[in-house]
């Protein structure tokens, strides 16, 4: 068993009056995929957010309790959001590369964290782009605009700008919903190649692509935390009946 | 979802423009007289200056929404509701310019109607714009990047947006003007068709461009083209009127 990478421990959210989660404890494991599931509206991408502090910029968002990242509360005073981002990276639901050339995408990243150095940023551009499997098919139009890819390219390129500021953790919050079945196929089997190096936390509404992909299971359900364990266990032994009604497509 | 709600809106609004046109200029027609290149000129500022005004009062309206607290997420019916407003104020004021420029009621009143149809649209698009600059911010704050060098990454995309949502709105504006001044001379006597079929292509392609330009940055150029296309239609409409004018040309 990995060391906890994340501790989520009675992590409530709010948005003004209403609550999007409510007392949720979990362990996330180093270098592991954690599949969030459940319904529309149960707080997965919430949770997601929570990660990173990207709530922070949502008006009237409030939390309770704590998000320990190697042990330390990422949320303590004194915690610069800016430097916990770049710890962790987080990959969107769209793809929503910047309108630079591909080269300045991958590039945007290191130079806001002080690299200068455009013979360093040369490799960190092709060292992002080959993790994100990419490299091969734009090396030759790296000054391009990178709206010129296809959208499952753009989402590899925002996975390989994400890479290129060295996360420990990524978090990715359905990056394969807007894209076709082949490309979906290509962000899975990256998913799964970065586990070696990253712990990896992935919201989807997909049960098969979080079946295919990830190690655990998390199932939230009107923003509680309902189930936790082994991706195999939550889809064939669950123990709550709302687990099992949910995966076999009951509801949802 | 939400991209195809967005995109049934554009399409009404699309159609509203059409039918308002021919509608006002159902209404008005040729007018008699000799034609009067002073007029022409003025109809034409007139016509340039609604649309200018209008495409600014737009893409503030369509930015102040997408900033305004909660903005956050899509506001298509609240920015609707809000572009009302701008609507009416915006036509009074085109209005009153036009009198003010001695143009007949009926060049002044095609004036509030270029800004009457611009603006709604306008607003859409420079909220949807706009939305799109939040999510690159947002981007960019994910990477680490502080409020002041995320916006950094964003004032490309506002220039992009901005640029081309102005392109848009000036190609049609121009091109718009142009079917109007050649009726408003008479030279389209039996054309009111023509126009109105002129119109709607126009109204089309700009918002097939926008709409396009929106969603993908590679329409840029095409802007750039329809812009120019339609600056040398007007062109063309002012010299064969002048020409008719000096009875050059009958």
């Amino acid at each position: 068993m990995s060391a906890a990478k994340i501790s989520v421990e009675k992590l409530s959210l709010w948005y003004g009056a209403a609550q999007g989660l409510k007392d949720v404890s979990v362990e996330i494991e180093e270098h592991t995929i954690t599949a969030i599931i459940g319904p529309s509206g149960c707080g997965k991408s919430s949770f997601l957010r929570t990660l990173n502090r990207m709530n922070d910029h949502v008006p009237g968002a409030r939390i309770s309790g704590r998000v320990l990242l190697d042990g330390d509360d990422i949320y303590a005073r004194g915690q610069d959001p800016a430097r916990l981002r770049k710890r962790v990276g987080m990959v969107f639901q769209r793809p929503n590369p910047f309108p630079m050339t591909i080269y300045q995408n991958i590039a945007y990243g290191p130079r806001v964290h002080g690299q200068r150095s455009e013979a360093r940023l040369r490799e960190i551009v092709e060292q992002s782009l080959r993790r994100a499997a990419l490299w091969d098919e734009v090396r030759d139009k790296l000054q391009k605009s990178a709206f010129e890819l296809s959208g499952g390219q753009q989402q590899r390129l925002c996975i390989a700008r994400a890479l290129a500021v060295e996360p420990e953790v990524l978090l990715m919050d359905e990056p394969a919903s807007a894209l076709d079945p082949v490309a979906t196929a290509k962000i899975e089997e990256l998913t799964v190649s970065l586990k070696e190096n990253y712990t990896m936390v992935v919201v989807t509404h997909n049960m098969q692509q979080a079946g295919r992909i990830s190690d655990r299971t998390a199932f939230f359900l009107s923003g509680e935390l309902i189930e936790f364990g082994p991706t195999r266990d939550i889809f064939t032994r669950p123990q709550d009946r709302r687990t099992e009604d949910y995966v076999t497509g009951r509801f949802g | 979802m939400a991209f195809r709600r967005g995109l049934a809106r554009y399409r009404l609004t699309q159609l509203l423009p059409i039918l308002l046109w021919v509608g006002v200029l159902g209404g008005i027609g040729p007018p008699k007289g000799p034609p009067d290149l002073g007029r022409l000129m003025a109809s034409v500022l007139t016509a340039l200056t609604a649309v200018a005004v209008s495409a600014a009062l737009g893409v503030a309206a369509g930015g102040a929404l997408a900033f305004s607290p909660g903005g956050w997420r899509w506001r298509g019916p609240l920015s609707m509701s809000a572009a009302l407003p701008s609507v009416v104020v915006g036509a009074t004021l085109l209005r009153w310019l036009g009198d003010a420029c001695g143009l007949s009621p009926g060049i002044g009143l095609v004036a509030a109607g270029l800004a009457l149809l611009c603006l709604p649209q306008t607003v859409l698009l420079a909220q949807e714009s706009f939305s799109r600059c939040q999510t690159t911010g947002e981007a960019a704050q994910a990477l680490g990047a502080r409020p002041g060098q995320a916006a950094a990454a964003v004032y490309g995309f506002v220039r992009r947006e901005v640029a081309g949502i102005l392109l848009g709105v000036a190609g049609r504006a121009l091109g718009e003007a142009a079917l109007v001044v050649l009726l408003a001379q008479g030279l389209l006597e039996r054309g009111r068709l023509a126009l109105q079929a002129g119109t709607t292509l126009a109204s089309t392609l700009w918002y097939l461009e926008i709409t396009g330009r929106v969603r993908d940055a590679r329409t840029f150029w095409p802007a750039a083209l329809l812009l120019l296309l339609s600056a040398v239609a007007a062109g063309v409409a002012a010299v064969v009127a002048g020409a008719r004018q000096e009875g050059r040309l009958r």
